[in-house]
């Protein structure tokens, strides 16, 4: 089912959680929504579930208006950062909660049960209480017993923030293979854009309860629609070099870096611009657009990450062999391809 | 500079007794208050024939236990302040459970209810007594006049034997409950409310939820206040003096502590009986606390202990 908000706002008295938020979830994807702390992400979802009424705009799954509709009668499964267990019962009666309120038959219940608990591979815990499972385990339980009704939509709102690295991986991976294998459309919640990165076909960046992009992830990494988007995006902060443009040229504030952008770009002239490169888009060479001084050199995988000094800005980039850090000036090259503009007043793209 | 050897000498031991010197008020005022009673009592238990004029005792053994259990009033005690804590404890804690629950939906002026609850705690017995006293009595009292509501006739509460236990325990009952709904109060608001939006997007209705999720998890404070009100319960006195001056209208509602309390005052040779009495109410309690603890342990474990059971299958 997919989902459909329209222009939703939701405020706590003077704040501003959601602002006039409009954006159609796709059916049977898993859609993140990613931004900082406040970003209004679990507000969002808590208006999809029907948790927090809408202040304005409206809802739809489908066609259907739930704007008005009751928590109950939604229909969406839930998974919170808690597991939220039921503590008393066993797990196979957690899992099967829902059925039993929905009044399903007996053997439907056990066979959904069993199905789902299998796709989650805790069919050995079926028989324990929640205390005794680890918590990795748990949130299994939480995320089977969300799908086991068929939920309209599933919600996640930072489900694996209690885990450790290699289990947040483990359960992104098996949350990705149940999604596929249900085809649930599912809406989740991070503030970590590795983990949105990682299970998402497409991401709504929000700040301060406005969406700044939606596009999936490569779209987000490689061209960003804004300044906020491309330094959000990224495990290394992208490159930033303030300066001007004059008659297509690129012109930073102490002159030191002069790009020629004539074949790429539209405006003739600009002021007030940020040229924006990622590490990748910018290469070690002899002669070359600038020169910086190597301060710091870091194993970053198989490369080696570089950052350097100029007059007025630093600069990361990869590179294939540690360099000299003690006084040695090398020569950059920008991917001109991959070189962006936005305007420092608007923060917009310009190229 | 330090000359004499008593300065260097005090020098060595006073760090050492200053953290004494701190406590010394308190370890006398728990010797003298505290561990001689109860070693003094212990020993007045088992000196038969004690006289509290003389001083003389009859030998060491077990003629006042033997005594006091040949005591019909002390019979009567035993079985007064159990029934009272089999009804009190559980009763008042169901009506407590209900109160808090109410409490807790944050209707309006919860605040004030909240003071309002706590009240009772605060006022001595002797005060509140005296106004359940009216309520109690027979003619004009509030209670007969609602229970007349449902063509009851008038019970006469403070003066028909009949009606003396049932009449303690709705005292018992009801000043039990403030302190309990408090507690509960606090141990449902500290529920994960999140656990009911689970619950509604499972459609689970009003009492699935309470059963479920509230009850279990308020499990281990519920036997923490069983374990309270049970002590609490073999104490029963005060309020046996102001309902009847005495235990009971025709002394037939004799407590345990009221035996103690009698034998204390009463009769030369009564010291030795009231230890002995002391001594079988310790035990009582002592027992019901442990029986509480383990159940508290079961629950606890529940999980653990079936999954055990299986493996060792
Ligand atoms: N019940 C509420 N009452 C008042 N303000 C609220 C309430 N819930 C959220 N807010 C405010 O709305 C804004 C968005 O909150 P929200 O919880 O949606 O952020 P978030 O993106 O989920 O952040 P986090 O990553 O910290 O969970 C914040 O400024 C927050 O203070
Ligand atoms: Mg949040």
């Amino acid at each position: 089912m997919k989902v459909v908000l329209k222009n939703l706002t939701k405020k706590f008295g003077d704040i501003v959680a959601v602002n006039d938020l409009s954006i159609e979830i796709k059916q049977g994807e898993i859609t993140a929504l990613l931004g900082g702390s406040g970003s209004g992400k679990s507000t969002t979802l808590n208006m999809i579930s029907g948790i927090e009424s809408v202040t304005s705009g409206k809802i739809f799954f489908d066609d259907t208006d739930v704007t008005k509709m009751s928590i109950e009668k939604r229909n969406v499964g839930y998974v919170f950062q808690d597991y939220l267990l039921y503590p008393n019962m066993n797990i196979f009666d957690n899992i099967a909660f829902p059925l039993k309120m929905k009044k399903v038959s007996k053997d439907e219940i056990t066979e959904k049960t069993e199905l789902i608990a299998k796709a989650l591979k805790i069919t050995e815990q079926l028989k324990k209480r929640p205390g005794e499972l680890s918590g990795g385990q748990q949130q299994r339980v939480a995320i089977a017993r969300a799908l086991v009704k068929d939920p309209a939509v599933l919600l996640l709102d930072e489900p694996f923030s209690n885990l450790d690295t290699r289990l947040s991986l483990e359960l992104h991976d098996e949350l990705l293979r149940v999604q596929k294998r249900t085809g649930v459309t599912a809406v989740y919640v991070t503030h970590n854009q590795e983990d949105a990165m990682m299970v998402s076909h497409n991401i709504v960046v929000l700040k301060d309860g406005e969406c700044m992009q939606y596009s999936s992830p490569d779209e987000l990494y490689h061209n960003p629609q804004n300044y906020f988007v491309a330094n959000f995006i990224g495990k290394v902060e992208i490159n930033k070099i303030d300066g001007n443009i004059v008659d297509k040229i690129f012109v930073s504030n102490d002159q030191s870096v002069k790009l020629d952008l004539s074949l790429n770009l539209q405006v003739q002239s600009a002021s007030a611009v940020s040229l924006c490169f990622r590490p990748e888009s910018v290469k070690v060479s002899q002669q070359c657009d600038f020169d910086a001084k190597v301060v710091a050199c870091s194993f970053y995988g198989k490369d080696v990450m570089i950052k350097a000094k100029s007059n007025e800005f630093y600069i990361h980039a990869f590179h294939n062999k540690m360099l000299d850090t003690s006084d040695s000036v090398v020569g950059f090259c920008i991917d001109k391809n991959a070189a962006k503009i936005f305007d420092q007043n608007t923060g917009e793209r310009i190229l | 500079m330090k000359n004499t050897k008593f300065e260097k000498f005090w020098d060595n031991i006073f760090p050492k007794i200053r953290p004494w010197l701190f406590l010394s008020p308190f370890i006398l005022f728990v010797l003298v208050f505290s561990v001689y009673p109860v070693l003094r009592s212990i020993s007045l238990a088992f000196m038969q024939d004690y006289n509290r004029l003389t001083g003389n005792y009859n030998g060491i053994g077990w003629g006042n236990f033997e005594g006091i259990f040949k005591s019909r009033d002390f019979k009567n005690a035993i079985l007064n302040s159990s029934l009272y804590a089999v009804m009190v404890v559980p009763i008042g804690l169901v009506i407590s459970l209900f109160f808090a629950s109410l409490l807790n939906k944050r209707l309006k002026g919860t605040a004030i209810y909240q003071t309002a609850f706590f009240l009772p705690l605060v006022t001595s017995t002797v005060a509140i007594g005296f106004v359940w006293r009216f309520m109690f009595n027979g003619n004009y009292g509030v209670l007969n006049s609602i229970l007349s509501i449902f063509g009851v006739d008038k019970i006469k509460w403070l003066e028909d034997s009949r009606y003396s236990l049932t009449t303690i325990v709705i005292y018992g009952i009801w000043s039990s409950i403030p302190f309990s709904t408090i507690v509960l109060l606090s141990a449902m608001q500290s529920i994960n409310k999140k656990y009911y939006i689970i619950a509604r997007m499972d459609n689970a209705s009003s009492f699935q939820m309470f059963k479920k999720i509230t009850l279990p998890m308020m499990m281990p404070t519920i036997i923490i206040l069983m374990f309270l009100n049970l002590i609490s319960s073999f104490k029963v006195f005060d309020e046996l003096q102001v309902f009847f001056g005495g235990p009971g209208p025709y002394s037939n509602l004799y407590t345990i502590v009221w035996y103690i309390y009698e034998q204390m005052r009463t009769g030369i040779y009564g010291v030795g009986y009231a230890a002995a009495a002391s001594i079988v109410l310790f035990v009582f309690v002592l027992s019901a606390t442990l029986l509480l603890v383990l159940i508290r342990k079961v629950w606890l474990n529940r999980g653990k202990r079936l999954v055990r059971s299986k493996r060792n299958a």
